[in-house]
Formats: C-alpha cells, structure tokens, sequence
C-alpha cells in the first residue's frame, strides 16, 4: 500500500500544475489567450469573456473529476503490477483530458475571431525585428555547467575506485544529463525576440526575461541532476536518506521549475496588459488548435511556445513530426511498463541444479553458479537481516539483481521473498547470492549440493 | 526597427530582407555605424535559413549600404553625398519610367509623382 501511495503521491500533481497551468491561459499574455490572438478591444468583449469563464468552469469540472478518479483507484484492492498498468493509464488520461476543453474554446474563441474580423492590417507575414537580433546574447558561463558536472563525477570516481563496474554504470547517469543539459541549453535556445507591438522596449524586457529564465532552468537541472547522482551514491549506504533526499530534491526543483515559469507567464501578462491597441503581432495562422507550431516557411525545427518560457518543435519539418510522434507513441505505451510488471510478478522463480551449476531463473533473468566455483552453501529459513534493493526489481513475489544486508554489502538475489527457505552461496572469490524457488524443495537442493 | 517577410510573395526572401533594410536606412531608422544583428542571429529570428541572410548581407555590401568590420561585425555605412547609383536600381528605375511612359504619362507628371514619392519617404 505504501508503495500505491508514493507512486499516486509522485502523479497526483499533474492534475493542479495542469489545471494551473491552462486555466493560466485564460489571462492574456502577449494579446493571446487560450493561444487565439486577440486585439486590446477584443479581450473585454462580452463574449470573449463569457467563453473564457465557460472554459475556466469547464477545466474545474474535468480537473475535479480526474482527481476524484485517482482516490477511486487508488483503494481498488489490486496487485502491484495491475496498480502500475492503471497508474499509467491514468497519467496518459490526466495528460490529455483536461486538453480536450482548451481544444474546443480554442475554436470557439477563433470563431469568434473570424465573425468579429479581429485581424492585424497585415496578416499572413513573418514580423521580423532587426534591433532585438542585433543585441548582444548573454550566454551561460561554461563553469556554471562544469561545477555541477565535476559533482556528479564524484560518485563515479568512487564506483571505479571500487571497482563495482554496476554502480559506475549508475553513477554515469548524472554526468550524462548534465552533458545533455548543456548541449540542449546550446541547442534548444531560441534568438527569436519576443515581438509583440513594435515597443522596441517592451520586446528587449521580455526577449531578456525570457532568455534569462531559460538560462536559469538548465543550470538548475545540471544542478539537481548532480543531486541526484549523490543520492544514488548516499542511498548505498543509507537507503531511507538516499530516498528522502532525492524525493525533496524533485520537489524542490519542481517547485523552481513552476515558480520560473509563473513569473515568465506573470511578467509576460503585467508587460502587455495594455498592448494590441494599434499594431500587434498575429501568428495564430501558424498554431494549430493554439498550441502545435506548423510553418512549412521556417527554417527551425525548435521554436519557442508562445507564452512562458518553454520550447516547441515544429511540426511542418519531417524531423518534428518524428520528434512528436515518438513522444506521443511513448506515452501511449507506458502503461505497457505495467503489464511488463504483472508479468514479473505472476512469473515463479526456478532454481535448478545440473551437473555442473546452479541455475536461478526468474523471467529472461537467469543467475548461473557454476558448483566447482562455490566455497560454502547455507540454507537459510528466514531472509537476512536489513535486506535492501541496491539495483534491480522489488516486488511482493520476487526480489532479484543488486541488493545489500547488515552482514552482506554485495548480494546476488534471485528469489521469492514469500516461500522460503533460501540458500546462501558464497563463492571462491567472495562473490555472495541468495537464491531459492518457490515451488521446489530446497532441503533436497541442499543436500544434493553437499 | 520592425519588418515583415512575405512568404508568398514573387520576390525572393534574400531581397525582401535587403529591400527592407534599405528602406529602414533612408527613413533613418538605421543610423549610418549600426551595428547589424550577425548573419545567425537574423536568420534565427527571421527563421529563415543563414545563406539567404548571407546572400541578403553580400548584396548589401556591394551596393555599399553596409560594410564588415572584423571587430564591430556588420554596421550600416555612412551616407556620401556623391554615393553612385547603384546597377540594379539604375535599371528598376528606367523599367519603372518606361512603363510609365507606356501608361502615358508626361514628363511633368513623372517628375511630380517622384517628388511626392521622396518627400513622403523622407516623412515616415
């Protein structure tokens, strides 16, 4: 039940930051709400407003409903396997429900649009602004990206000292991403300015806030990514603190994350509130349902969304159809990662002894020990004290790969934690693995062993 | 200083972006040692691809309306009183004035349009 509540605990957040974040839209940032272009006249028009309070009532009711479901599934009395497929399920459902109400008063309000003849003098044109492209970029110190990465490096150095080639595996998971992170703040970052009217000072204020944010997001992920490294590194020897501290380390850039795109949006609607009055920007033709970029004219695979700081990709290039296919395909198939995990769960764990090896198999997992290398056999009627999951799977009816005790801190585990008893084979090289099977008779195992 | 592309337009991008420099030159929104944005930060915020801003920057250049300096980057040339007239305009305007000629309109009337054309340029 502990591990249903934190896996519910890490997704329930999505419904209020989704909430948050399309009832946002509703407020009009840069002439744009619910990603429909409006001129200063139109925003206070009577049925402007009726339609954002109907889509604001709207996304409650969803939001409301979707949070209800999540208690509602939460207490079904189901295995972990079947919890995990409906969590998935869930997440891909709370994703893309609340989308739908934007969806449809996206075109109600571009109806609108159209019937009101609401539409700059010159449409259909790229406004280009040469003064913001001439300003000098204020790019990231690289040492804002190294310090983070010589962090990270840390548990690694120590994996290779140790030579335990599995966790300097692990460990090169930190150094990876903020490599990554680097190259996307190189990559992703976006020059266009954010032109909106032609106040020249306007669009440097909000082309700087918005570059500046984007700086900022990057290094911080470096940062917590070098975090989480050593937590890893820390929960080896104290798993409950290396637990805690990457769970507050999540939230804690959760909560910078949103906080940074809150004061974008927030800065993004004080600065134009009283813009669209004579000339104004109008891209809409370019933004399909106000939120998927398609122009066959841009030369740019990533572009930058349109309110707050974030970055989109754009779907008239081959390579940002493939971009947003896969992730759509991705998200579709998670809640195949859960009946993966049925299937682990359901599967027995078979030990079996040949001539010259002892076999542990669970799965496509198989753990072989040849005899001739075994120092000592123990049969062992209850599991070892302070039994931790280091790497691997931790289920009810299965416990196999990388896992630590108080007496072992290097243990080989293929077993069912449920049917005991187990046996404890240490081999010529102190190399230490606890196996067993839930159907055979160990004691008969043991003794043809001996 | 803010300008539009037109994607559907006959007129070549590269020239839409040199037509519309040198219009911000003569209506003096770009002052003679501007420093122009690099050939990638236009192209990136134009989102058009960097060798039509080259190729919009070369033509510039050979008509004199901006020049490169290794440590200023591209900037917009000062004005000479004696600049010659560049080939291409010479040869837009003579095209412009026989299709005029065409239309029947008289010298006078020629001359008068091009002097409200001037002032009005001068204007904006």
């Amino acid at each position: 039940m502990i591990g249903k509540l934190i896996l519910w605990a890490c997704i329930i957040p999505v419904i209020p930051l989704m909430y948050w974040q399309l009832n946002n839209e509703t407020k009009f940032k840069k002439n744009i709400a619910l990603g429909v272009t409006l001129p200063y006249v139109g925003r206070s028009h009577p049925q402007t407003v009726e339609l954002l309070s109907q889509f604001r009532k709207t996304l409650k009711g969803v939001c409301l409903g979707l949070l209800l479901s999540a208690v509602v599934v939460l207490l079904l009395p189901v295995s972990f396997g079947l919890a995990l497929t409906i969590w998935f399920v869930w997440l891909d459902v709370a994703v893309v429900v609340p989308v739908i109400p934007y969806v449809k008063y996206n075109k109600k309000l571009k109806a609108l649009k159209q019937e009101q003849g609401w539409y700059p003098e010159v449409p259909r044109t790229r406004v280009v602004n040469l003064t913001a492209a001439a300003q000098e970029e204020n790019p990231v110190s690289p040492v804002q990206f190294l310090l983070p990465l010589v962090v990270s490096l840390i548990p690694l150095v120590w994996g290779l000292v140790e030579r335990d080639w599995l966790m300097a595996a692990m460990f090169l998971t930190g150094p990876v991403c903020v490599l990554l992170f680097w190259a996307m703040y190189q990559w992703a970052m976006r020059r266009r300015a954010e032109t909106v009217d032609d106040n020249e000072t306007l669009t440097q204020t909000l082309t700087r806030i918005r570059r500046k944010a984007w700086r900022r997001c990057w290094v911080w992920g470096s940062w917590f990514m070098a975090g989480v490294n050593g937590s890893m590194w820390l929960s080896l020897f104290h798993p409950l603190w290396g637990l805690l501290v990457i769970l507050a380390l999540s939230a804690l850039f959760l909560v910078l994350a949103v906080g940074l795109e809150f004061h974008v949006r927030h800065q993004q609607e004080r600065l134009t509130a009283q813009s669209g009055r004579d000339t104004y920007v109008d891209e809409d033709e370019k933004w399909i349902w106000g939120m998927f970029y398609y122009d066959p004219n841009d030369t740019h695979l990533v572009v930058n969304a349109r309110i707050g700081m974030n970055t989109t990709v754009n779907l008239a290039k081959k390579s940002g159809q493939i971009i947003m296919g896969a992730t759509a395909v991705l998200m579709l198939l998670m809640p195949l990662f859960g009946v993966w995990a049925m299937a682990e769960e359901r599967t027995p764990v078979i030990l079996t002894l040949t001539d010259t090896a002892l076999v542990a198999e669970h799965g496509w997992d198989d753990y072989e020990i040849p005899l001739s290398d075994i120092a000592q056999a123990e049969l062992l009627p209850k599991l070892p004290d302070g039994l931790v999951r280091v790497a691997g799977t931790g289920m009810d009816t299965v416990l196999k790969g990388r896992f630590k005790s108080d007496e072992y801190p290097k243990l080989t585990v293929c077993i069912d934690p449920q049917k005991g008893p187990w046996l404890l084979i240490t081999l010529d090289d102190g190399t230490v693995y606890l196996v067993g099977d839930g159907e055979a008779d160990m004691e008969t195992i043991y003794e043809q062993m001996k | 200083m803010l300008f539009r592309l037109d994607f559907n337009s006959d007129r070549p991008i590269y020239q839409q972006i040199r037509d519309q420099i040198v219009l911000g030159i003569a209506q003096g929104s770009l002052s003679p040692g501007e420093k122009l944005p690099t050939v990638r930060a236009l192209a990136d915020e134009a989102g058009v691809n960097m060798m039509t801003v080259s190729k919009a920057y070369q033509l510039l250049k050979q008509e004199g309306y901006i020049s490169t300096d290794r440590r200023s980057g591209t900037v917009v040339s000062p004005r000479e009183g004696d600049r010659s007239v560049p080939e291409q305009t010479m040869k837009r305007l003579q095209l412009a004035l026989s299709e005029l000629r065409v239309a029947g309109w008289s010298r006078e009337q020629v001359l008068e349009l091009c002097r409200e054309l001037y002032e009005q340029e001068g204007r904006t």
